[in-house]
């Protein structure tokens, strides 16, 4: 829709030749006298050359001119010709490095109507992620009913009931005091509104960053794709530690690459970021060394080799946050982080499998952005007087683009170096992120210059959004809703009374606050630990069923889908027992799931 | 129009298409909840379907102590008009309705249904004819015998299941004639397992033997399947003009030997009053015996014109009257509370 300048050349203006050859090195800016003003070293506009449009975000910020030499021909017409060697550059005042002249497109024209298709994007991103409908999802439930005891434990001093450090998927303090907190305040759909913002804000972040990468074409196509991907969609009405850890990340990006230019180390602001994300959930530490390449590769065209500084230092910041944060927290916290990357996800699903689900949620997205940093390896065009590229050398566009775009590989990689398909789905999210920039190039570069192959960029995209739609339904509604079996088991509550539930995290998250369904009164059929009459220790199914001999529990509920084995060991002792009786039988129905849960209850 | 004007146009009906295609914003709401803690179980219906709604909970069923069960057993059932006019004839609305049920017969729920819609709770005499108990027990009957517990469950109401009554006489072919009292225990509790599978808790289930008075050499514990099997101890005996003229001689000696093996509550599952010299003090006998043992949950009238006997209520108007008179006083319980 965008129309080009009016500063545009006229169409018969004689493009300048391309130069071949080596990329001339990059030449250090000189200072002008008023200190606003920098004159920056004459760039050929080659591909490989330093061509970089001036940040329209750091030029409203104090509106300094700056006037730039430009001794080669071919300058493009965006920017204002100011005679044969001279165009304006905005530069900030007195905060960042050198900047490295690229081709402006920036008009705060072209500034707004970028921000008013980000606004719609969000918009059609709430909405696909709000109208996903289901009761809380088991992950949501632990967590937020551990919110609601850390709470409860650091207001009132009331003691846990476990240590929630050692299992759960992030820092009990940090996510599920939030969740809960919300929940608190207006129930799930609240603490879900906080994954929506979450996953709004990492949207929009992901749109500035990659706009500061490239520009701002290229940041709406990346957000246009992210936003409609199945884990993005999903994310977004979660109330889950992922989508805040992933938006945290996206600050952590944002900030890398927003400070890329300065010369201080403001981007180190990004490590205690990054560190709290992964602290909020230990599957974030995956991406921190993307994070600290993108910290390096965003800083080269400003400040050469040296800004591979970066990367180290980030890196280095990052781990005595992380050291120091392990030893106040303790060793819980560490074992809770194994057990999220190594042990508890380790299963036996087949590779092909693992590969086919990944491909089925993120593979359009990680081709396009693969396609994408191809492209920018190749040639750093995309319209003809628009240079995408980061100055810099054809290697530091490759390492770059297969970065990015390797980051969503890498999330399925790790998965499949498990063996598990655990929470794949969602976890894919964070990999797309990082790879959404070069899906944004390799979408603008489907759609051509001009939109002259728009209706192909469509059709990318309305692939994406069919896929993402219909996945993020799938998924969503993948678990049965609750309302029946707690409604069930509510019936039953006695003070005091035991209640094993084959899954019960959904039933002591809803029946949470009630007297009679205090946490402490469940047991899961994972595992137990039973005394039985002659004070010998029983665990395991010896210990359940010891357990229902002695009518320990006042209600029990299976479904034979989590413990099987267990379930049919209790369905034969219960049927026998006279203490108990089959209150009734609750059908539960979701997308490729179906199950009869079983209510026993104590006469 | 310009090419970005287009494809502008072209993503927002693609979008609009794609949301259209799958579904409104609020198509996927749960379709039980109402509120937070979701639905109401009210059994009210079998039009909705069972996955929609909570299993009836029939604690309340198992031992109520607000009344009494007044049942009858109509000739025609399930034919609902001879119920009307039993009731009408004594001006008392039964709150249990029984019905014989042939073995390989489907569950009748609609009769089960509209006896609910009455204010009746259904009772189910399931006769095992055409088939062995041992056939049952070792699975010949599976398939059948999970398709009616499906039905069952899928209806989501209270019912009644007695299944080879007078399992202790020699006059059917479930009784001790060709079985023995373990193959009738054994093909119990292996149905009683089919409908624990199919998830169906709405059964009360009536274990019910005939007065021992006919056959005392038969001992009735081994035919007893065990408590968790068993809801009610249903009693079948008829006040005829040869045998005991009172409750406490017609029922008493079950109800002791059946109390020396369980605890569970009695129901007075098939009884009647022949016409004869003491058929209006064995009315009465009848009702304050029911009314006096709280241990005895009711009775059910079999309202039969059979082999030559006439037990029907409404054709002998002195009895009728009687038998009007002495429900005046008995507090009917209402099933559905």
């Amino acid at each position: 829709m965008s129309k080009r300048p009016q500063t545009s050349p006229p169409s018969g203006r004689p493009r300048p030749a391309r130069p071949r050859g080596k990329t001339p090195p990059y030449k250090p800016p000189v200072q002008s006298p008023d200190a606003e003003t920098v004159m920056l070293p004459s760039v050929p506009p080659d591909g490989d050359a330093p061509a970089r449009a001036p940040d329209p975000g750091a030029g409203r910020t104090n509106g300094a001119v700056g006037a730039v030499a430009e001794a080669a021909p071919g300058v493009p017409a965006d920017e204002e010709d100011l005679g044969p060697t001279t165009r304006v550059l905005v530069m900030p005042r007195g905060r960042r490095g050198a900047e490295p002249a690229r081709v402006s497109q920036s008009s705060p024209r072209r500034t707004w109507v970028s921000r008013g298709v980000l606004l719609v994007i969000l918009c059609v991103q709430a909405a696909l992620s709000v109208r996903l409908r289901n009761t809380a999802f088991d992950n949501e439930a632990l967590l937020l009913q551990a919110g609601h005891l850390e709470i409860a434990h650091l207001l009132h001093g009331v003691p846990l009931p476990g240590n929630y450090a050692s299992f759960l998927p992030g820092a009990p303090a940090l996510y599920p005091v939030l969740g809960a907190a919300a929940d608190g305040l207006g129930g799930l759909e609240a603490a879900r509104l906080i994954s929506l913002v979450a996953m709004l804000a990492t949207t929009g972040l992901l749109y500035s960053m990659t706009r500061l990468l490239f520009n701002e074409r290229i940041g709406l196509c990346a957000a246009t794709l992210f936003c409609v991907t199945e884990a993005t969609i999903m994310l977004g009405n979660l109330a889950t530690n992922d989508a805040v850890s992933l938006a945290l990340l996206a600050l952590a990006s944002w900030i890398v690459v927003r400070t890329a230019a300065w010369r201080w180390r403001a981007y180190l602001l990004a490590a205690p970021v990054a560190s709290l994300a992964v602290a909020n959930d230990y599957w974030a530490l995956l991406y921190l060394p993307t994070l600290a390449g993108l910290a390096g590769l965003a800083a080269y065209p400003y400040h050469g080799r040296p800004a591979l500084v970066r990367t180290l230092l980030f890196g280095a910041v990052t781990v005595e946050l992380f050291a120091a944060a392990v030893a106040i927290a303790g060793q819980a916290y560490v074992t809770g982080a194994r057990s999220v990357l190594a042990t508890r996800a380790a299963g036996s699903v087949p590779v092909l499998h693992i590969l086919a689900e990944a491909g089925t949620w993120g593979g359009l997205t990680t081709a396009v952005a693969l396609l994408g940093a191809i492209g920018y390896t190749i040639q750093v065009r995309n319209e003809p007087n628009e240079r995408i590229a980061l100055p810099g050398s054809r290697p530091c566009r490759i390492v770059l683009g297969a970065m990015l775009a390797g980051t969503a590989v890498l999330t399925v990689a790790y998965q499949v170096g498990l063996n598990t398909d655990v929470s794949l789905n969602t976890r894919l999210g964070f990999g797309l992120f990082f790879a959404a920039p070069m899906a944004g190039v390799g979408l603008a570069r489907l759609v051509g210059d001009h939109f002259r192959r728009a209706q192909l960029g469509i059709a990318v995209w309305a692939a994406a959004l069919t896929l993402g739609l219909s996945q993020a339904d799938q998924l969503f509604g993948s678990w049965p809703d609750a309302t029946p079996l707690v409604s069930v088991l509510a019936r039953y509550l006695q003070p005091g009374a035991r209640y094993l539930v084959e899954d019960d995290n959904i039933p002591i998250y809803y029946l949470r606050g009630r007297a009679d369904a205090q946490p402490g009164q469940f047991t899961s059929t994972y595992d137990i630990v039973y005394r039985d009459s002659r004070g010998q220790l029983l665990t395991g199914t010896p210990g359940f069923l010891a357990a229902v001999r002695a009518g320990y529990f006042q209600v029990i509920i299976y479904n034979n889908t989590v413990t099987p084995g267990l379930d049919k060991a209790l369905a034969t002792a219960l049927q026998s027992d006279p203490k108990y009786r089959l209150a009734g039988s609750v059908v539960q129905n979701a997308t490729g799931f179906r199950a009869t849960c079983y209510v026993w209850v104590r006469m | 129009m310009t090419a970005g004007a287009r494809a502008g146009c072209l993503a927002g009906i693609t979008l609009i298409a794609a949301l259209a295609g799958c579904g409104t914003l609020s198509s996927h709401a749960p379709a039980a909840s109402s509120g937070r803690h979701g639905a109401t179980a009210d059994g009210s219906g079998p039009a909705a379907s069972s996955a929609q709604k909570l299993p009836y909970d029939i604690s309340g069923l198992l031992d109520p102590t607000d009344g009494k069960f007044f049942g009858v057993e109509p000739q025609g059932a399930p034919a609902f008009g001879p119920v009307t006019s039993f009731a009408d004839s004594l001006g008392k609305r039964p709150d249990l309705i029984g019905q014989y049920v042939a073995w390989n017969s489907s569950f009748p729920a609609q009769a089960v249904s509209t006896a609910w819609s009455y204010g009746a709770l259904y009772y189910i005499a399931w006769e095992p004819y055409q088939t062995t108990l041992s056939a049952i027990a070792d699975g010949q009957s599976d398939a059948y015998i999970t398709r009616f517990a499906q039905a069952v469950r899928a209806l989501n109401l209270p019912v009644a299941i007695s299944f080879g009554h007078e399992m202790n006489g020699n006059w059917y072919p479930w009784g001790i004639s060709d079985n023995t009292a373990a193959q009738f225990a054994a093909a119990w509790r292996h149905i009683h397992n089919l409908f624990t599978q199919a998830g169906a808790g709405n059964v009360i289930w009536v274990w019910n033997p005939n007065v021992i008075s006919s056959l005392p050499v038969v001992a009735l514990k081994p035919y007893y399947p065990g408590d968790a099997y068993v809801d009610w101890v249903g009693i079948t005996g008829y006040f005829d003009n040869v045998g005991p003229h009172n409750f406490a001689t017609l029922y008493g000696p079950t109800m002791t030997e059946v109390r020396q093996f369980t605890a569970k509550p009695f129901i007075i599952a098939e009884t009647a009053v022949q016409t004869g010299p003491t058929d209006l003090r064995e009315i009465r006998s009848l009702i304050a015996g029911v009314e006096n043992h709280p241990e005895v949950l009711g009775f059910s009238w079999f309202d039969y014109n059979k082999k030559g006997i006439n037990w029907q209520i409404e054709s002998r108007p002195v009895l009728r009257n009687a038998l009007a008179r002495q429900l005046t006083g008995l507090q009917l319980i209402d099933p559905k509370k």
